[in-house]
This record gives C-alpha cells, sequence and structure tokens, in this order.
C-alpha cells in the first residue's frame, strides 16, 4: 500500500530540496506592479502638472524638480501601488500628488537655509504672456506673497480641480478645516490682487475699483 | 461667518470644471457672476490659476521616465535585502547578549574579590586561575579545552557582532 502511494508522487530533486536564497525571494516579490510601459505612459501625463505644483506651491523651481523625482520613485516603490492602479489613474494620480504634499511639508519642516534663487517669477514667463489679462499677471505675484500652505490649497482646488474630499486626503487635513482654510487663503489673494489692481490703475488714472463690485 | 454658499456655485464649479467657460454658461449664470462677488472671484481665481498652470507645464523640465523607473527598480531591491537582513541583524545581538551574559556568569562569583582601583595584570591571572579551578569539579577534566574553545568563540563573535553594528551605524549616517 505505501508503494502504491508514493508512486505516483514526482520524485524530489536535490536542486529544489535546497532553500533558495532568501534574498533572491525577497527580490522576486519587490518586482513593481507597474511595468516601464505603463509608467512611461502614467509619467508623461503626470510629471509636468505635478512639477507645476510643487514649484509654484514651494516657489523654488529646482526643489519642484528634485522632489517630482523623489516623488515618483516613492510612487513606484510603495508597497500598495497595486492597489493605486486598480482603483484608476485618478486615484493614482492623487495619491501621487499626496506623496508630493508629504515631501513638500518634511522640507518645510527640516530647517534650512533659504535658497537664494527662490521664487523667480520670470521663470515661468513665456512669450505668450503678452496676451494674458491683467489678473492673471498680477497673480503669480500674489501667490508668492502668501504662505506655502494657502499657495498649495488654491493650486488643487482651483488650478487641478480637487474637491475638498480629495484635497484633504492629499494634505492630510480634515476635510472641514480644508473648507475654512481655503476660504481664508482665498479672502487674503484677492485682497492682495485687489490692492494690486488698485495700485495699477490708480497710476493710470481709470477704471472701477473692485470693492465697488455688487454684493447678492 | 459666510463661507461663499451662492446657489449658482455647483453650475459655476461644474462649468468650469469642464473647461467650457464662457461658452456652456447661460446668459442668466453670466449675468449672476457678473454682480455676484462670491461667484466672480471663483472664477477670477480658476482662469488666473489654470492660466498659471499652462505656464508652468509649459516650462516643466524634460526629464526621461526610464532615469526614474530603475532608481525605484534599485531601491526597491534595497529595500528587500535589508528586510531579509533584519533577522540576521536580531541573531548578531542575540549572540552579543548571550557572550555578555556568560561574561557576567564567570564574573559575578568573582566579584567580591575584585577591587578596581588595584587591578594588576597579575589580578587577571588570578581570577582565570580561580576560574578554572572552579569550572574543573562541574565539568571534569576531559571538557576542559573544548570549553575553552566554546568560551574564546562565544568572546570573538560578540567581538565581531560589536564592530559590525558600530561600522553599520557609522555607514547609516553617512
Amino acid at each position: 500500500m505505501n508503494a502504491d502511494k508514493h508512486k505516483n508522487e514526482e520524485p524530489v530533486h536535490w536542486e529544489i530540496a535546497l532553500p533558495k536564497p532568501a534574498a533572491l525571494e525577497a527580490a522576486k516579490a519587490s518586482a513593481p506592479s507597474m511595468d516601464a510601459e505603463a509608467f512611461a505612459g502614467f509619467y508623461q501625463r503626470t510629471a509636468r502638472p505635478l512639477w507645476a505644483y510643487l514649484a509654484r506651491t514651494s516657489a523654488n523651481p529646482a526643489l519642484a524638480e528634485d522632489l517630482m523625482q523623489e516623488s515618483f520613485v516613492r510612487f513606484l516603490s510603495a508597497d500598495r501601488l497595486a492597489e493605486v492602479m486598480t482603483a484608476g489613474e485618478v486615484a493614482a494620480r492623487s495619491y501621487l500628488f499626496r506623496i508630493a504634499s508629504n515631501l513638500l511639508r518634511d522640507h518645510w519642516r527640516r530647517p534650512g537655509p533659504e535658497p537664494l534663487d527662490a521664487a523667480p517669477e520670470a521663470f515661468f514667463a513665456d512669450s505668450s504672456a503678452a496676451q494674458a489679462s491683467d489678473s492673471h499677471l498680477l497673480l503669480g505675484p500674489a501667490l508668492a506673497q502668501l504662505r506655502p500652505r494657502d499657495r498649495q490649497l488654491l493650486w488643487l482646488a482651483y488650478a487641478e480641480g480637487y474637491s475638498h474630499r480629495e484635497i484633504a486626503a492629499i494634505t492630510g487635513l480634515v476635510s472641514a478645516s480644508v473648507r475654512l482654510l481655503l476660504f481664508r487663503a482665498r479672502r487674503k489673494v484677492l485682497h492682495i490682487l485687489d490692492e494690486a489692481e488698485c495700485g495699477k490703475r490708480g497710476k493710470s488714472g481709470t477704471g472701477i475699483k473692485p470693492s465697488d463690485r455688487r454684493q447678492p | 461667518m459666510n463661507l461663499g454658499n451662492c446657489t449658482h456655485k455647483e453650475e459655476l464649479s461644474r462649468i468650469l470644471a469642464r473647461g467650457a467657460w464662457p461658452l456652456a454658461a447661460s446668459a442668466e449664470l453670466q449675468a449672476h457672476v457678473a454682480e455676484c462677488r462670491d461667484c466672480s472671484a471663483r472664477l477670477r481665481l480658476t482662469l488666473g490659476l489654470r492660466a498659471l498652470r499652462s505656464e508652468s507645464i509649459a516650462a516643466a523640465p524634460q526629464l526621461p521616465p526610464g532615469l526614474i523607473w530603475w532608481r525605484a527598480q534599485i531601491r526597491r531591491r534595497h529595500e528587500a535585502i535589508e528586510r531579509v537582513g533584519r533577522p540576521l541583524i536580531a541573531g548578531q545581538i542575540l549572540a552579543l547578549a548571550a557572550g555578555l551574559c556568560i561574561l557576567c556568569i564567570a564574573w559575578l562569583p568573582q566579584r567580591h574579590s575584585f577591587q578596581p582601583s588595584s587591578f594588576q595584570p597579575s589580578s587577571f591571572s588570578i581570577w582565570w586561575a580561580n576560574l578554572w579551578s572552579a569550572a574543573a569539579p562541574t565539568f571534569g577534566p576531559a571538557w576542559r579545552w573544548p570549553l575553552i574553545a566554546a568560551a574564546s568563540a562565544m568572546l570573538v563573535l560578540t567581538a565581531v557582532c560589536l564592530l559590525d553594528l558600530l561600522l553599520e551605524r557609522a555607514s547609516n549616517r553617512r
């Protein structure tokens, strides 16, 4: 009976009887859930908007480039990458922005000297700036006068179009706090814009002050 | 405090999200936005920040995705190898602790006769002779040399573990 029992079993070769190197097994387990081609496509679609977010929030294009690279490396190295990719590209993009926001926050918390070339508005100007509206031209310098947290919230809400809940997930804030902080940031930047426009029109001597606009 | 709860807010947000302002906006909505402070602020900020976004995207640096891909691969591999190495480090710490325990056990019976202020090289040989004679009745003469070899190996292993940990800490700090 025992001979019949063992008859159908496959013979055990000595190679597989030896334990495989643990490092190789771990390396196999660490293979990314996204292939190079899929990543290249995702990168093409999200790298520039991510850089724009980091550059405008930190007011430092060089830092934005470093943080952008680190964000993508951490995104690919994340253990929950497979879960994020299953949820879709919108969720993956939101997760990427969350990683970038955490890196920004770590940077702000780290004490260090101020960079010499921070907030270079001229870096962002292009040849089509002459066709832009006055408000748009004033908005860049107005953003630079805000705190980094205010810039971050305004950018995520208005430039990227995220909802309060999505902004809360990205920044780690409570959704109710996002609404209040966003309101305050909006009020501040509009105040700065109004003052700038008043100053500009005061020089030219024409135009209606924004404060004269009717309220509901 | 009014946090901006205009009734046309949702409609305006939907049109702005589609990027369809002002083409998709009715005349009524456009007239309202011209008069409503909240809606006009929302419109002004959305259009302005999106224009800034387009500018920034145009100025963004072009980096090859392959470089980032390989950096991530290398990092994942390093993390995986570190995870594998953790049990080895735990074993080293255990060996170090065992070595220190053996030293303590060997030293404890002799502590009453040990005077730090009067320590001399000859004191060490006296201590060793006492330890030897104390072990002899327990283990017998045949076990002396294997015991010496085992104790020596444990001491060497302890020293190697300590050195390895110190070097690893120094490299992590760098």
